[in-house]
């Protein structure tokens, strides 16, 4: 199986670079042929890398031990999907992996262009195919998957235990979704410098595939944080690591991206900022592979080093000379359309708003790269550590969510005062209130409140957005109140879905903030009989209980739990032992509440029967995870297609739409 | 499209129904100027105080990375500054005592170093781990660290074997700027 899939990958990666070449010129030339020989390739493309990956899973299935990458990352005690999970744990399969989403990505961009945007189209897949291309030539020369072993184990090393985790199921596969698909919208807005039509067309066929990336990365990035959430030793859910970092800055520069690109939509304006800000995410996609994948940095996750780290390098020094020099080229007919007339407007908030989110992602990169810097000029490594990026990070945010509640508060153009003045009100009334009642609960820190009412202005403002549109549905088409909210949304799907992210983005940010500012907890070492208290809650240890399966040993400390008093119930901190690879893993005691989580870790246990025992009381962690859901849901109704969309693809004219959409001036 | 107003008809008769013509507003060139120079002024605001945050969150959290090496030739210059090291635990070093401290060695390869650490320790804490310690040096010769994080590699690598030498993490590429 092994060589069926190399062979494939030789082929795959000769066709890539057929692809992209034949489709610059057939383009270039209009030559149909050519053409459809370029879409061909693509096509034997898909089909050659789904055989290949479908070769090495076979592989990893038949535990063929004798394939280096299927004895260093399986063993015959994996359970399936864990084993399936393989094609992503390591770095060459993960490259393969990488591959095969943009394979299938071209494939999806041929689809969605059969009727349209034939001047585009060619350009778009010489850029994926070139990008294919380039991966497809790591993983043959640098990191072969299907690479042999002198002589076949009996069985593998097997999956670090740390990973053996559903987290590993889903948390990778999401975030390398998200990093992949950033490649097309890059792809689509060098399609339009390099043809030179540099209007919407490029915004619009790349609209869905941002909002997907982005998604993905969003979603991965969650799913990450919860993972490490529950599993010790990553640092609570989020540790300023340089692999979170390196995915959370084009996640950031992405969500400016897709506020930017509706400024450009409406008024004709930021067309240069939109086209830097895709290739800079796009560079990060690549930063955040080459960091995670090439351990350029120190990091938590340090999978392995190599050479992949600096050609991943090399690739976004060349992106980012060649996208910069085209941007630079085509820059006298990149010119606004529209100026900026209010400080107050709806653009200016946007254009806010992408300055900080840029500002953020900024500060992260320096924070990131800053012990290289300093090695680079002084001599010493100098590195910066969670501290910093709470520091810095922290008013960024809070700046971030104050614009995000007066964007929908204030009109395209120019605000007039009374506009302002019934917007603002209810909302300015309810973060006063907010700030109010957490003082009257004794809350006394600055940033507490700050951020907290600022939140509650952005929910009452998208509150206020939801309410005044089915009061108007009610009134005007008799509908009846518990209809309006579903149709309201669906008559807008891009906007109200965008409200509901914000509404989700809300609940996180309220969640982080609690989290950081009003964790509390103890830790005691207890003998049988002995307590210790955190929070509201008392937890007394009642011994050790032990149990053991094919693979591994457990032992789990008993622990009774009172809350405010009353008894409720035990928790059970446990000690994993994976037998063969004498290696221990913990797995947290978590009662999770949407006031707040008690969460137990299990240190070490004596021979004298007495364990240490850390408690933490971590308040509103929950709603992260519950805003994340929340998020999905928004971002899937303004995914959806939309009637409204389809008219602005018939290119009506500007004024026209503004006026069919009148949200409030 | 009636329905996917907001029924708010009011608001739209209020907005001036005229659309300028490309690149032109009506406002006279000065005053075109004068609103560009107050945008400028309040992005170069944004980016100055978001460039101010970065520079005191430098000032205030920066710490040395080093290794083994470095730090034993900086002497006794080293006492009290927050330090972060990137070593290996030294095999059948490591002691752990009930009231939760726990004792061990780390290595670049050809220096040592003790280190006392308070705290939970990671699962793959283990000899031969590559570990990320912050903390300071006591006069006593010991590093105390405050955090202990373990580099995670994603395939599991048999204990003992010179751990150290085949993981991406190693001090020696550390060293290199990591």
């Amino acid at each position: 199986m092994g060589d069926i899939g190399y062979v494939a990958l030789v082929i795959a990666f000769v066709l890539a670079a057929y692809a992209t070449g034949a489709s610059l010129i057939a383009v270039r030339t209009g030559q149909g042929d050519l053409w459809l020989s370029a879409r061909n390739a693509v096509w034997v493309t898909v089909a050659l890398t789904s055989l290949a990956s479908a070769a090495l899973l076979y592989s990893l299935l038949s535990r063929d031990f004798g394939l280096r990458y299927v004895a260093e990352y399986t063993s015959r005690d994996l359970s399936i999907p864990l084993t399936l999970s393989a094609w992503w744990a390591g770095q060459a399969g993960s490259l393969l992996f990488w591959s095969w989403l943009l394979a299938v990505f071209a494939g999806a961009v041929l689809i969605q262009n059969r009727r349209q945007n034939h001047e585009l189209t060619p350009y778009t897949l010489s850029v994926i195919m070139a990008i294919l291309a380039f991966f497809l030539g790591v993983v043959l020369f640098a990191e072969n998957p299907f690479e042999k072993l002198p002589a076949t184990p009996a069985d593998g090393l097997g999956l670090n235990p740390l990973l053996r985790n559903k987290g590993m199921l889903y948390h990778p596969p999401m975030l390398y979704l998200g990093y992949v698909g950033f490649t097309v919208p890059y792809a689509y807005a060098m399609a339009a410098l390099m043809s030179g039509r540099l209007g919407n067309q490029w915004i619009h066929a790349s609209r869905r595939w941002i909002l997907f990336a982005w998604l993905f990365l969003g979603a991965g990035n969650l799913l990450g944080a919860q993972w490490a959430y529950t599993v010790l030793g990553w640092g609570g859910f989020w540790g300023w690591d340089p692999v979170e970092n390196a995915s959370l800055m084009p996640w950031l520069t992405g969500t400016a991206f897709l506020h930017s690109v509706m400024i450009q939509q409406r008024r004709g304006m930021l067309k240069v900022w939109n086209l830097a800000l895709i290739i800079t995410t796009f560079s990060l996609c690549l930063f955040g592979t080459a960091v995670t994948r090439g351990g350029i940095l120190s990091s938590v996750h340090s999978f392995s080093a190599g050479p992949l780290g600096w050609l991943l390098v090399g690739l976004i020094a060349v992106v980012l000379l060649v996208s910069l020099r085209l941007l630079w080229e085509r820059m006298p007919d990149l010119r606004s359309e529209h100026e900026l007339d209010s400080l107050i407007s709806r653009e200016s908030n946007f254009l806010f708003n992408n300055l900080i989110l840029v500002g953020a992602a900024f500060a992260i990169f320096w924070g990131s790269i800053f012990p290289l810097l300093s090695e680079a000029v002084q001599g010493s490594s100098i590195t910066v550590g969670p501290s910093f990026y709470n520091q810095v990070t922290g008013p960024i945010f809070l700046a971030m969510i104050v614009l995000m509640g007066l964007c929908p508060l204030i009109g395209w153009r120019k605000a007039s005062p009374e506009n302002l003045m019934r917007n603002f009100l209810i909302p300015v009334s309810v973060a006063l209130a907010a700030g109010v009642l957490l003082y009257g609960q004794g809350i006394r820190s600055l940033a507490a409140l700050l951020a907290f009412p600022a939140m509650a202005f952005v929910a009452a403002v998208s509150l206020q957005e939801f309410y005044r549109g089915v009061r108007a549905r009610v009134r005007a088409d008799r509908d009846n109140l518990l209809w309006a909210l579903p149709r309201l949304v669906w008559s807008n799907k891009p906007r109200y879905g965008g409200q509901i992210v914000h509404l989700g983005t809300i609940l996180i940010a309220m969640g982080v903030a609690s989290y950081f500012m009003y964790s509390t907890s103890a830790s005691a070492i207890l003998a049988p009989g002995e307590s210790l208290s955190v929070g509201r809650y008392e937890l007394t240890f009642d011994g050790v209980e032990q149990r053991s399966t094919e693979t591994r040993d457990l032992v789990a400390a008993n622990l009774a739990v009172t809350r405010d008093g009353e008894p409720d119930g035990t928790i059970m901190p446990e000690k994993v032992l994976f037998r063969r690879q004498q290696s221990v893993m913990t797995n947290i005691g978590l009662r999770a509440g949407l006031r707040e989580d008690l969460y137990v870790i299990l240190g070490s246990i004596g021979d004298d029967g007495r364990v240490s025992i850390e408690a933490f009381v971590n308040p509103m962690v929950t709603w992260i995870w519950i805003g994340g859901g929340v998020m999905l849901a928004g971002t899937l109704i303004a995914f959806w297609p939309d009637s409204r969309e389809r008219r602005r693809a018939l290119h009506l004219p500007e004024m026209e739409l503004r006026t069919l959409e009148s949200s409030r001036v | 499209m009636a329905e996917g107003m907001t029924g708010r008809g009011a608001t739209s008769r209020r907005r001036p129904l005229r659309t300028p013509p490309p690149g032109i507003s009506a406002a006279p060139p000065e005053a075109r100027f004068f609103r560009r120079r107050r945008f400028l002024i309040v992005a170069l605001v944004v980016v100055a105080a978001v460039g101010a945050l970065i520079y005191i969150g430098i000032r205030g959290s920066s710490m040395y990375y080093m290794t083994v090496a470095e730090l034993n030739a900086q002497g006794d210059a080293a006492y009290g500054d927050k330090i972060r090291l990137g070593a290996t635990v030294v095999d059948g070093s490591i002691q752990s005592k009930p009231d939760g401290v726990t004792r061990f060695v780390v290595t670049d390869g050809t220096n040592t170093l003790p280190v006392s650490y308070e705290g939970g320790l990671p699962d793959n804490f283990d000899d031969g781990a590559d570990v990320v310690l912050q903390g300071k040096m006591t006069p006593s010769g010991i590093f105390e660290a405050s955090s202990l994080l373990t580099k995670c590699p994603s395939k599991y690598k048999p204990s003992g074997k010179g751990g150290s030498a085949q993981t991406g993490g190693s001090p020696a590429t550390s060293s290199g700027g990591e």
